[in-house]
């Protein structure tokens, strides 16, 4: 199996980040692989790992965001591609990343194609379903598992398990498709110095794109602190308070005694 | 006015609460204005309820593709079914119930209908020629307000944000028949294998007292003790990362940012430190008590009651005397 694993960077959302005049400083934080995304790499490459295949994988982003790159590299995959945008256009969003996304791998060769099941940043996870649909594939979304079809007859399907809102199901899907990721699928290695000093000479290419034009129009008009709480108030034995809250909800089955 | 397409999710031949909370929205806003739109193989059982929430038109697509026991998985057949809807219901704004159905399908619909898409919004409104909208981003640690053009505008509503209200129809629900048939051979998929997922009888998106265990529940003892404490709630059991990775939980409690969001009258925090992943799915509960043997534990701080103890000791005092309160008042 051929994997191309679509990665994003994003602000590390447990550094210190603070809202100002309506925007997110994120001057003070790091830069990350986003999470999820290191989960979709860590499936490809242990995929390949177990039942052979490689790993590649794309990034659509300026330059500063080729680290993110650097580490799937590191991870295992074997080469990879960074989208930028031409000179004076603006950085794509929403449905033009996807268009963006899509524009490229229709020009390459692929047996799946794994995104994060959303971006740790927007929240947003509409991405992976976009491709999807832009690429005319098959999709499962939200996997945690990823196998060989053990009817081992053909390789053009794999056999992925999605968390759904009140079930697992299993999956027999056909190749070339979409998969998106949950992060419940595998904790993604920690490289070691070799594979990092490794991942230095691993290729990566830079592909200047349009960015696309003409998409649906959705804009950010500021960003806000969430609405606190008030602070807890700590009760001690006998937390009555605490008690009260939950005693009219008490369910005594009728006819049984009382303690 | 306003055309507002509101997607109803059936689940166990059941109108979700989240899809309920959606209508009561819609009408909210739109008043008579309001659609409902159904993929089923047997959409009358949810006539009744639809006119109890005040809904007056139901667009129906009918195809055993969408029977419970189906064996195509539901994402492709709802997005196709949703589109052709659409286009004859020919919607302002289309809300879908958030939830993993409406995360699989969503960037689908927002190409096939060049739509722009507002995922898992708290708060959302219409105006003339959009929506304007407020969701959780960068793991719930700030609000976004957004805002999108277009017809249809497509939005998620993260549930638990908007009440279920009922509110009888004025008049009969009308309903609008949408030729739909699904070719299964252009589903490239199929379901292979099916396996319920969580623990207990009561579902998380519907409960109303969610108890959740963290890693601090660190054995069957411990396990017992919230079951035995959601049960006499009737309450469903949800369990934060550590708690499933221990293996005591299955993955379909998890809450959080890779698991459910759930929004309970009452949010019982058992052993849970507070990670903000976790509380990016619960932090819109009515009450949340938490209860932590660490009296720094960062979920302290978004509790409405705290509890610093050892929760070995706690749940059992407390079953016994939520029995004697329940008792009391009888
Ligand atoms: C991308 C990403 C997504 C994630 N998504 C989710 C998600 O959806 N949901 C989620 O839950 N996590 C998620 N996580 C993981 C999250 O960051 C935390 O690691 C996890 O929530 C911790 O679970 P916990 O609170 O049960 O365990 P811990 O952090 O280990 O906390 C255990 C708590 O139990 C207390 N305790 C121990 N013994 C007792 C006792 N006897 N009595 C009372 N208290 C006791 C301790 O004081 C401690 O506070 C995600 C992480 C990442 C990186």
């Amino acid at each position: 199996m051929k994997f191309i694993v679509c990665i994003k960077q994003v602000p590390d959302v447990t550094s210190l980040l603070r809202v100002e005049n309506g925007r997110i400083d994120t001057s003070a934080g790091r830069m990350a692989l986003n999470a999820f995304d290191a989960s979709a790499a860590e499936g490809a490459i242990a995929f390949a790992e177990r039942c052979g295949g490689e790993v590649h994988v794309v990034l659509a982003g300026p330059p500063e965001a080729e680290g993110a790159l650097r580490k799937a590299l590191a991870m295992g995959a074997a080469a990879g591609v960074r989208l930028q945008v031409r000179e004076g256009d603006a950085p794509p969003v929403g449905q033009a990343c996807a268009q963006m996304l899509a524009d490229h791998l229709r020009t390459e060769t692929f047996d799946a194609i794994l995104c994060g099941k959303q971006a740790q940043d927007t929240d947003a996870g509409v991405t992976p379903a976009m491709l999807a649909a832009l690429l005319g594939l098959p999709f499962v979304g939200n996997a945690i598992a990823l196998e060989p079809d053990p009817d081992g007859r053909s390789d053009n399907h794999l056999l992925v398990t999605r968390q759904a809102d009140a079930r697992q199901e299993i999956t027999r899907i056909q190749t070339p498709c979409v998969v998106s990721c949950s992060n419940n699928m595998c904790d993604p290695r920690i490289p070691n110095i070799r594979s990092v000093m490794a991942a230095r000479k691993k290729p990566i290419r830079t592909k200047i794109m349009e960015t696309p034009v003409g998409l649906p129009a959705l804009a950010v008009q500021r960003y806000e602190p969430m609405p606190g709480r008030p602070p807890a108030r700590m009760v001690d034995e006998p937390w009555d308070e605490a008690l009260d809250v939950l005693a009219p909800y008490v369910k005594i089955p009728s006819g049984s005694p009382a303690p | 006015m306003a055309r507002l397409l509101v997607f109803v999710e059936i689940r166990k031949r059941h109108i979700t609460r989240p899809s309920l909370e959606a209508l009561s929205r819609c009408r909210e806003i739109g008043g008579k204005s309001v659609a409902a739109a159904i993929a089923s193989d047997a959409p009358a059982a949810s006539f009744e309820a639809l006119a109890r929430y005040g809904i007056e038109e139901a667009f129906v697509a009918t195809d055993p593709v969408f029977a419970p026991d189906s064996s195509i998985p539901q994402g492709a057949p709802l997005a196709a079914a949703l589109v052709r809807i659409a286009e004859q219901a020919a919607p302002d704004v289309v809300v879908l119930p958030s939830g993993e159905t409406a995360r699989e399908i969503l960037g689908a619909l927002a190409v096939r209908m060049a739509a722009p898409a507002l995922p898992d919004v708290s708060r959302f409104d219409v105006f003339e020629g959009g929506v304007e909208a407020a969701r959780p981003v960068f793991t719930a640690g700030f609000m976004a307000r957004v805002r999108a053009e277009g017809a249809p505008v497509l939005v998620s509503l993260r549930g638990g944000s908007y009440a279920a209200s009922e509110h009888p129809a004025a008049s009969p629900l009308r309903i609008r028949d949408v030729p739909f048939a699904f070719d299964e051979k252009q589903s490239r998929t199929t379901l292979h294998k099916v396996s319920a997922g969580t623990s207990g009888g009561v579902d998380l998106a519907e409960a109303a007292v969610v108890v959740a265990a963290g890693r601090g529940v660190r054995d069957e003892q411990g396990k017992r003790l919230i079951e035995e404490l959601a049960a006499l709630l009737g309450a469903a059991v949800g369990a934060s990362r550590g708690a499933i990775e221990a293996g005591l939980f299955p993955a379909a409690s998890l809450i959080g940012q890779t698991g459910k969001t759930v929004s309970p009258d009452v949010y019982v925090a058992v052993g849970i430190s507070g990670a903000l992943q976790h509380v990016a799915g619960m932090a819109d509960s009515r009450t949340i008590i938490a209860v932590n043997k660490d009296p720094d534990a960062p979920v302290f701080r978004h509790a409405t009651y705290g509890i610093a103890g050892d929760l070995y000791e706690i749940l059992p005092a407390w079953i016994k005397a939520l029995k004697k309160k329940a008792a009391a008042s009888k």
